[in-house]
């Protein structure tokens, strides 16, 4: 191990965070190595130093207090008030009652097919993994992979779990990590209609002659065939068009989205349409959830990848152009420097970049990679015709708006 | 079963016992973990009565949701996404009238307002800070108010918490490789403010 690579890993040493194959690394590297000794050093005593020990003790009558609000939560356990606190914060539940409600009207009144098979559920990746799903009586299963999905089930994707569901109409969902979404099954003049209950889930609904139906606790999403991304949150849900026209409705308001384009619902609001600046923006967000991270970690850490070839690779893998500014690049030592267009998208790479073992650091605009190994033959440039066809206009448009910023 | 007996027993074993309806199970639970919590929350809030309400209401949503709690997952990781998601919700809210955390800001403890550096020093066990001078203190402080708000949570998730980065990437919902990354972030922000006192201390020979 280097120098370099040993002293970014040293925090998550002193934190016991590394394989244990990594901190013998390291311990031996430290051995012998004076200068990442005194760093190690210099790591320890600066986190002690920083610890502020607040000594704050809670009020006396504090313990009375909580238990009493909580007998009183406890007399509200109707399964309207069960659903109310499921479904919103404390300082929303008030408005959200009257939604609430008129959520239960429309689910009476579809006629739904219990028990019907509507479609199949498997991982989009590691085949071997199980499915959390609660069944339409109330029961928690763990299934395995091509299980049928009968009219009523939730399913639920576990951290790092993306599952796909074909659905009988030929749609296909896919549940991003943390997601929870059940699937009602076919109703009067619906073709399925689908309960959102948190995360995101992307959709690529077949064309038909009868509606598609995502419900979501804060709007509606109507489509009869396209692709969109939904996202929803505590707080608020964001739903991305990818292809096609999507509509989304409540109480307040209706908005149609075209390719690209993006609304946010908040509670007691109407949709609210935002065009960012760059619509591609959008579009490659909403495609990066799609991918299934573990995938993407085991098929990035498999090979020794220069840094352009990684590049290459990841973009290839994610069906996504990464913005890439290789303007550092010289032959002593490769440096490229990413600039996530969103937060998910740094998180997404940092994570990758982790694991692949790279020495990187954050700053203010993005993400700074230094190669250990040396390029046998450094390119200057990734090449645009090293991307996936379909994606190159999206590129195009992040190299226009690179250069656009550099100029800046 | 008498209240002594209570506090023997573990986080799960309370929670399974609150699960059935025992109130005592809850109340025990409540005396283990709230001066923990009230500290963590007043990190983020700054504001003493605020976050002892804060600390409430994370006691009556563990109450509200043990029935979903699966002894599968550790005590400290639920309760702390609890106390994650109150925070942020309440620093969402304050954001438009407050900065994220202000160490300048005149601190409420209550009785009266309070330089942080006053409420901390005359209780400071660690060996480290036992020799050092209020100016230093506000030194470290004016540091870790430098943290950006996302690597502060991960920062005091951590060391103040203690709490591994698999559990810490469960409460904040982001992969363990980017708590990993916000972490060295972290120290190495922390380590370029307090180099010159670093350089003080370890020159007197303190360290």
């Amino acid at each position: 191990m280097t120098c370099e690579a040993v002293k970014s890993k040293l925090v998550a040493y002193h934190d016991y965070e590394l394989s244990q194959r990594e901190s013998i690394k390291v311990a031996e590297h430290l051995k012998s190595c004076h200068a990442c000794q005194s760093e190690e050093k210099e790591i320890k005593e600066i986190i002690k130093l920083s610890q502020i020990p607040f000594k704050l003790k809670v009020s006396g009558e504090f313990i009375n207090e909580v238990r009493t609000k909580a007998k009183i939560t406890k007399e509200q356990t109707g399964w309207l008030a069960k659903l109310i606190n499921f479904l919103t914060l404390p300082i929303l539940r008030k408005s959200v009652i009257s939604i609430a409600a008129a959520l239960v009207l429309v689910v009476v009144g579809f006629k739904i097919f219990s028990s019907k098979q509507i479609g199949t559920l498997h991982p989009s990746y590691n085949l071997s993994g199980t499915m959390t799903i609660e069944t339409a009586d109330g029961n928690l299963k763990e299934v395995s992979v091509n299980s049928g999905l009968k009219a009523g089930t939730t399913v639920m994707a576990k951290a790092n779990q993306n599952i796909v569901i074909k659905l009988s109409d030929s749609s296909e969902l896919t549940l991003c990590p943390f997601s929870v979404v059940k699937f009602e099954g076919a109703a009067n003049g619906i073709r399925q209609f689908v309960n959102v209950k948190n995360g995101g889930i992307y959709a690529n609904v077949a064309k038909g002659d009868k509606q598609f139906l995502v419900k979501t606790p804060l709007c509606n999403v109507n489509v009869i065939g396209t692709e969109f991304y939904v996202h929803v949150a505590e707080k608020s849900t964001v739903i991305t068009a990818i292809q096609g026209i999507v509509e989304v409705t409540n109480d307040f308001g209706k908005v149609q989205l075209a390719k690209g384009e993006q609304v946010e619902v908040v509670t007691n609001k109407a949709p609210l349409l935002f065009r960012g600046e760059d619509s591609s923006i959008a579009v490659i967000e909403a495609k990066l959830r799609k991918v299934a991270k573990n995938e993407l970690i085991e098929k990035l850490t498999d090979n020794k990848f220069t840094i352009s070839e990684f590049l290459a690779k990841f973009a290839d893998i994610l069906e996504v152009d990464m913005l890439l500014d290789v303007s550092d690049y010289t032959t002593e030592k490769t440096i490229v420097h990413f600039t996530p267009s969103s937060n998910t998208f740094r998180a997404i790479l940092e994570d990758v970049l982790w694991k692949v073992n790279l020495n990187y650091e954050v700053t203010a605009n993005g993400i700074r990679v230094y190669e250990i190994h040396k390029l046998s033959k450094p390119s200057k440039e990734t090449k645009l015709e090293s991307f996936p066809f379909e994606y190159r206009d999206l590129i195009r448009a992040y190299f226009d708006k690179i250069s656009k910023h550099t100029k800046k | 079963m008498p209240h002594g007996e209570y506090s023997l027993k573990t986080d799960i074993e309370l929670m399974e016992m609150v699960k059935k309806g025992q109130e005592e199970a809850f109340a025990v639970i409540v005396e283990r973990y709230a001066n923990q919590l009230l500290n963590f929350i007043f990190r983020m809030i700054r504001n003493k009565e605020q976050s002892e309400e804060l600390s409430q209401e994370v006691f009556i949503r563990l109450y509200k949701s043990a029935s979903s709690y699966s002894p599968k997952s550790k005590f400290s990781t639920f309760l702390f996404t609890i106390a994650t998601n109150v925070s942020l919700t309440e620093l969402n809210h304050a954001e438009r009238k407050f900065s994220f955390r202000s160490f300048d800001q005149e601190i409420e403890t209550g009785e009266k307002n309070t330089r942080l550096s006053e409420i901390i020093s005359s209780s400071y066990p660690n060996p480290y800070q036992q020799c050092l001078t209020k100016e230093c203190i506000g030194k470290i402080e004016d540091a870790i108010q430098g943290l950006p708000s996302d690597l502060y949570l991960i920062y005091t998730l951590t060391e103040d918490e203690g709490l591994s980065y698999e559990e810490v990437a469960k409460i904040t919902r982001i992969p363990k490789g980017t708590v990993a990354s916000r972490k060295n972030t972290a120290v190495k922000i922390l380590r370029e403010k307090l180099a010159d006192l670093y350089q003080e201390i370890s020159q007197g020979g303190r360290i």
